[in-house]
């Protein structure tokens, strides 16, 4: 019975999860266009510059001529952030020792999800059972396994890691708040349950059983022991909780740099068009320079000679 | 951890006495020849009678000089009512559209990682202070933030009078680099932060340093310039560098001014004509050279680029940059080029950019780009062993790390220059001169102290490691600052540690060398005994 509401609760999880997910994105990226704030080096610009860090600016008559942004640049530059930490690595090794294992783990536990689900899809869409003599069954058996213990083991070493460097450094203590702990900790929960039924299924046969449940309501979940039960309801919580904390810091993180720091665009008829309108909305501060009551652009009017 | 003093977030409202204490000691130390303790000045107490009026419960150091502090409880509550109100405002889409999206990221994601301290020169500098991480006055502005416009529960921070008035100073202790984001994972900008605090204080409570807004903005407005300099003593100026450029090149040059329809409009920080008038008249000298079609502008606000609203209020920078436009839109010309002049260069190019609309977009330019074209032209005669002395290049943050201008002033040293040498880091990694964000003319109380022991140590520590093979006195050094600010900044700091006069470094800007290459001169154009 109680797998058969966790059957449902994951349906919503991750419903929960999407619109969570959704509403965070249309967030940041309704946000009025704000006044440029770049910041050197920009990935976009030719790879010439981008080894030294220069941008457009720095021709003469720039204006006049034609301005590239690649996106293989950026990508480029994403990557090497997102699957090694580059920045970290480069300012603060012992940091890195610690979050790269934690992300890594991370990583390939979002690989094992897929992999789970490709099992299950195999099994009941290609009626190819997993294992079985089938070459793709074998491959999707074996690397589920392999890939799912070893983020696990590198997520959970690396989450201690991280948990115990914020306990410890009396700096990092007075920074870390109650839910900077409850995100690390709920993260952990996770994690350690994952690994306790691992125990329970070294193969991850019941998780992909349980997924073959999601995909096709016609199969019924299979039974599970008490440990499996406590994880999967761990993380059901920590999927539907995860678009309302900082743990969506991915999506701060696009929004930093391709919206901010990266953003050089230099003014142009729709960009102008945006900023006219926000220009129209009323000045509502109050200092005896600023002319209350009327809008950015009457306040933006030049005072010469006033006083 | 050195330096380790333990002041922790909520210290700042409740710490009786300095949340900081600066002490030579604790500084971090400097190479020879100045490892040694007589070379560096002592520190000196702020005046008892100062704390009435100004916030030396920070760090002892007072860089906003009008007189801000509550008196009585009634004061105190109206005090801590203004601020959020602000905050409040400071969060809208109606009051910082401008910069909405980049603060509230930043509150919403820093991973109190601390990751970015350690690139900051102050934090490094100061014998890492707890309270200058690049972290800990956004962490201050994000607690209060959730706990009361937010209204989160459970978020540890006390917001009573000291809160802000340190907060306020702290704000102040960061000189908007931003090599702080450099080093973030998230892209998280501490250095935004503060300058959003400074907006705050100055947009909604009317606080902000003399030097920036009365004496800066308000008086560039009225008069001029923030020099205080009108059209008339302008004019004046050029006479006087047409004189001087007699004297130096042997013939007489006529600047152009308020040329109609020229090509270029040339603006320059006015305290180059007052400081540094060799800068300004070295261009003049290197455009007719090349016959390139420039003004100058005597009208107001015309002769000076500069716009400090960019570090303290956006109000004022949207009307001096609209003011600047407006200049260039009266004389019809095609471009406007700003001097060397590192936040005049990011306030017109990249700041205000997407203010201009239509007839108000007039391109705007570095003057580096086309110094690096006119020099790579061949239309000077160069001979750079006319620059036979070791020569360092400064790279101004507004220009390097904030505008991308990093090659072009590189290409002309390499030129001219056959003893230049890099400082390390340097480029769009490089440090700030201690003086960014105006606390380079910010000279009220003792601030000037602080900047220079604390902002500058980085710098100065880089000029000398630059000029380690070549340290002995008999061997004059130049280093090269391309931006009016970091040459007040560099002037200070030179002073205060008598390096002109102990080992013979000198500063100044870019053209200047380019003109002392130039083998029409009859004398060297940047003379080593004036300084």
């Amino acid at each position: 019975m109680l797998t058969q509401l966790l059957r449902l609760t994951a349906y919503a999880a991750v419903l929960i999860f999407i619109a969570g997910i959704a509403y965070r994105w249309r967030k940041w990226s309704s946000m009025p266009t704000h006044l440029r704030w770049e910041l050197y080096p920009v990935p976009h610009e030719p790879p010439v510059k981008v080894r030294y860090g220069g941008g457009y600016l720095e021709e003469e008559l720039w204006w006049s001529k034609e301005r590239t942004a690649s996106v293989i640049g950026e990508l480029k530059e994403l990557l090497s952030e997102m699957l090694f930490i580059k920045r970290i690595y480069n300012n603060n090794k012992r940091l890195w020792a610690l979050t790269y294992p934690f992300h890594l783990g991370i990583y390939l536990i979002l690989v094992w999800f897929l992999l789970i689900l490709l099992g299950a899809v195999t099994e009941a869409y290609a009626h190819i059972l997993v294992p079985s003599s089938n070459a793709w069954s074998i491959f999707l058996y074996y690397t589920t396994a392999v890939v799912g213990v070893a983020g696990a083991l590198l997520a959970v070493a690396g989450g201690i890691g991280l948990l115990i460097r914020r306990l410890t450094s009396p700096v990092l203590r007075d920074y870390t708040t109650i839910p900077d702990y409850f995100n690390l900790l709920i993260v952990l929960l996770a994690l350690t349950t994952g690994l306790a039924s691992w125990f329970n299924d070294p193969f991850f046969n019941y998780a992909r059983a349980f997924a073959l449940s999601l995909v096709n309501p016609l199969v019924n979940p299979p039974p599970l022991n008490a440990v499996i039960l406590i994880h999967v309801t761990v993380l059901q919580l920590l999927v539907a909780y995860i678009p309302f904390s900082k743990i969506t810091h991915f999506i701060g993180k696009y929004f930093t740099y391709h919206r901010v720091l990266w953003d050089d665009e230099p003014g142009s008829s729709g960009l102008n068009r945006r900023v006219g309108e926000l220009m129209q909305l009323k000045m509502p501060w109050n200092a005896p320079h600023i002319k209350p009551n009327e809008s950015w652009e009457d306040n933006a009017e030049v005072i010469t000679n006033e006083g | 951890m050195k330096g380790e003093e333990g002041v922790r977030i909520g210290d700042i409202g409740r710490r009786e006495g300095r949340l900081i204490k600066i002490s030579l000691s604790d500084l971090m130390p400097l190479p020879s020849p100045y490892d040694k303790p007589e070379l560096e000045p002592a520190l000196t107490e702020p005046k008892p009678e100062w704390s009435s009026n100004y916030v030396t419960e920070l760090d002892g150091y007072v860089a906003i000089d009008v007189p801000w502090k509550p008196k009585g409880r009634e004061e105190e509550e109206k005090l801590i009512e203004k601020f959020l109100e602000g905050l409040r405002k400071l969060t809208s889409r109606e009051g910082n559209w401008t910069f909405l999206q980049p603060l509230l990221l930043s509150l919403d994601y820093c991973a109190k990682c601390q990751n970015c301290a350690e690139a900051c020169p102050i934090y490094v500098a100061s014998g890492r202070k707890d309270a200058y991480r690049p972290t800990y006055r956004s962490e201050v502005l994000r607690r209060i933030y959730d706990k009361y416009i937010l209204k989160k529960p459970g978020v540890n921070i006390e917001l009573n009078a000291r809160t802000i008035l340190r907060l306020g100073e702290l704000a102040y202790r960061c000189t908007l680099c931003r090599r702080c984001v450099q080093a973030c994972p998230l892209g998280i900008d501490n250095g935004l932060i503060a300058h959003e605090i400074r907006k705050l204080l100055s947009m909604e409570m009317g606080i902000a340093p003399t030097a920036l807004h009365e004496k800066g903005t308000v008086l560039q407005l009225k008069t001029g310039s923030s020099t205080g300099m009108n059209p008339k003593a302008f004019m004046n100026m050029v006479n006087f560098m047409e004189d001087l450029i007699y004297e130096k090149l042997g013939r007489k040059i006529k600047i152009p001014v308020d040329e109609k329809g020229a090509d270029v409009l040339l603006i320059h920080n006015a305290g180059e004509y007052i400081s540094w008038p060799e800068n300004p008249a070295a261009y003049a000298i290197i455009l007719e050279e090349a016959g390139v079609s420039w003004t100058l502008s005597s009208e107001l606000v015309g002769y000076d680029a500069v716009n400090y609203g960019v570090w303290y209020d956006d109000a004022q920078l949207a009307r001096i940059a609209m003011r600047h436009i407006e200049v260039a839109r009266k004389l019809e010309v095609k471009r406007i080029i700003i001097g060397e002049c590192g936040h005049a260069t990011k306030a017109l190019l990249v700041v205000a950019d997407r203010l201009l609309k239509d007839d108000y977009r007039i391109p705007r330019e570095s003057v580096l780009p086309m110094l690096k074209n006119i020099v790579e032209s061949g239309k000077l005669n160069l001979d750079p062993s006319r620059n036979n002395f070791p020569v360092t290049l400064h790279d101004p943050c507004n220009i390097v790390r904030l505008a991308g201008i990093v090659e072009p002033q590189r290409v002309i040293l390499r030129r001219i220059a056959p003893m230049f040498r890099e400082m390390e880091p340097h480029g769009v990694h490089n440090y700030c001169c201690g003086g960014g964000s105006g606390f380079a003319i910010m000279n009220s109380l003792n601030f000037p102290e602080w900047r220079i022991k604390v902002a500058s140590r980085m710098k100065f520590k880089q000029i000398l490691e630059a000029f380690k093979d070549a340290i002995d006195p008999s061997i004059p050094k130049y280093v090269c600052a391309p931006c009016s600010n970091c040459k007040g900044e560099l002037r200070d700091l030179l002073t205060h540690y008598r390096a002109t006069e102990l080992y013979n470094i000198h500063y100044g800007g870019l053209a200047e060398l380019v003109v002392n290459a130039m083998v029409d001169l009859k004398e060297p154009y940047v003379d080593f005994t004036a300084q």
